[in-house]
């Protein structure tokens, strides 16, 4: 028995050390053969530079490059909060009122054929050159899963549970709070994790067309400027953001999940 | 009225089921086309919804034209991206060693916004058509690999130790079972897919193109054509959904033929 629970033991140390060694490996592989590559001139630096000048640079301007991340992560926040807001309440409408559902649900599944990143120099037009159209942007694009998701969520309930509620006579509303939407809560969850990754999309895409400030403004005008060593160390930058919003929004669904997990357990 | 499916449905609430979203839709667009000539709104910053309609017609050849370049660089971007990507997925399932070394570096670089890379790739490949194929590749092969690697794994544990049982080698298994298994997997993650080299085209057209239907948006957007934007833009519309109900006909042909081996 005891020998049996050693190679278990053994065996789960050795995969484990393979899971962590191996990536890590591959990883430093590339970022070799990167460096070798450049080293020997087989690629120009324009094109490739060094990883060493990428971490250089990323160290060197971090103060400068940060500013310029303060501005599209507070941008992503406030885009992602309104349409998480705004989201949430059509989809509640959507589930509460059945007139609501049949003339809204079809409509937004058609405007979610639209390729809304074809949309970002209407925004511009709309909005001007400022905050005001990114954030409207990021809020478009991140609108539709979070609807489309949360509606899908909430209407699907298991109908016995339903029938419960309605046989203790349960109002529509608390129905909706106590069965519904702590039932929905994981699916709200998968739509808004999309709705944050859209968000981050649509203001970088939005400084990308036009802004004076912001990551995805510095990730264009290095590029463009052919400072490719900036253009990478601030797609670094640009991941610190997407990291930070993305822990954010895991630590709340944790908590929310935790606070309703009481009432949801079946 | 009640929250649950209502159980007589008969032909009248059908009627009004299908009315309702063309009721609310053609309000909305009534509302717009009113308040625009009621309150004779500035032309390039809301056009009225018929003078989108006479855009179509007027720049038929220019949309037209521009239709090729977009539709043909996202097609091939995400046939590149499905089978490298299906290629990649059937090797990490195939062997374990690759799956740690691949799989958690690829998920970690997912994480990376991708569409912070498209000038990169205009600096890398230039400002033809290769950069605008290069990052619809990029950017729409995420989605097949990871789906479709969970896809593989996630066979009936019973059939593949029936498969272990019968000898199977490991190919034969992966290709007869794991594959088939995997389809709707592949297919959901191909929708996904399209979506994204769709994305991936039209921004790399917005960064640097000198034709598509992304560029023809920008030049209308340059001289405040408002009616050719929104009119590109529905034309975006129906290239998307001609893709989509392509790969929908094309995953109903792929289960036909793998459901009656």
């Amino acid at each position: 028995m005891l020998d049996l629970i050693l190679t278990k033991l053994r065996l789960n140390v050795f995969t484990n050390f393979r899971q962590i060694i191996l990536p890590v490996a591959f990883f430093s592989v590339i970022v070799f053969l990167w460096q070798h590559l450049v080293d020997q001139k087989f690629v120009p630096t324009i094109i490739l530079p060094p990883p060493g000048d990428v971490v250089d640079l990323f160290i060197a301007q971090r103060k400068f490059m940060w500013g310029h991340a303060l501005g599209t992560l507070y941008e992503c926040f406030a885009a992602f909060i309104f349409s998480t807001i705004l989201g949430l309440s059509l989809s509640c409408l959507i589930t509460i009122s059945y007139f609501a559902r049949r003339a809204i649900f079809p409509n937004l599944v058609l405007f979610n054929l639209i390729p809304t990143i074809a949309l970002a120099p209407l925004f511009i037009l709309w909005f001007g050159v400022g905050t005001e159209a990114r954030l409207a942007y990021g809020m478009c694009l991140a609108l539709f899963p979070i609807v489309v998701a949360s509606s899908t969520g909430l209407l699907n309930t298991g109908v016995t549970y339903l029938k419960l509620c309605e046989s203790l006579t349960a109002g529509r509303w608390q129905t909706f709070f106590a069965v519904r939407l702590p039932f929905a809560l994981p699916m709200i969850f998968t739509g808004l994790r999309i709705g944050l990754t859209l968000t981050i999309i649509g203001v970088v895409v939005g400084e990308f067309v036009t802004a004076q400030s912001g990551i995805g403004y510095l990730i264009s005008f290095a590029a463009s400027g052919l400072e490719t060593a900036l253009a990478l160390s601030a797609i670094t930058f640009l991941l610190i953001v997407g990291l930070i919003l993305f822990t954010g929004l895991v630590c709340v669904e944790f908590i929310v999940l935790r606070i309703f997990s009481g009432i949801a357990a079946p | 009225m009640s929250a649950l499916p209502n159980p007589k449905h008969s032909f009248l609430t059908g009627v009004r089921d299908s009315f309702l979203p063309v009721l609310l839709f053609l309000l909305v667009i009534g509302i717009w086309e009113f308040f625009t000539w009621y309150t004779n709104y500035p032309k390039s910053i809301l056009p009225r919804p018929s003078a989108v309609v006479v855009a179509i017609f007027d720049n038929w050849d220019l949309i037209t034209k521009n239709i090729l370049p977009t539709a043909s660089v996202a097609l091939g971007g995400f046939l590149l991206a499905s089978i490298i990507g299906l290629f990649l997925a059937l090797l990490m399932t195939w062997s374990p060693w690759a799956k740690d070394a691949l799989y958690p570096n690829i998920v970690g670089f997912q994480i990376v916004p991708k569409i912070a890379w498209a000038p990169m790739f205009v600096l890398w490949l230039g400002i033809e058509f290769e950069s605008r194929l290069g990052f619809a590749v990029f950017i729409s092969i995420f989605p097949i690999i990871i789906s479709m690697t969970a896809g593989l794994k996630n066979t009936d544990p019973s059939l593949l130790k029936l498969c272990e049982s019968l000898t199977a080698s490991k190919l034969q298994t992966l290709f007869l079972v794991r594959f088939p298994f995997a389809l709707p997997y592949l297919i959901s993650a191909m929708k996904m897919s399209i979506t994204m080299a769709m994305i991936g085209v039209i921004v790399g057209e917005f960064i640097t193109s000198s034709q598509g239907l992304g560029f023809l948006i920008l030049v209308a957007f340059g001289q405040l054509q408002t009616d050719l934007m929104i009119a590109t833009v529905l034309f975006l519309c129906f290239v998307g959904l001609f893709f989509y109900s392509l790969i929908a006909f094309a995953s109903y042909r792929l289960q036909v033929w793998f459901g009656n081996q």
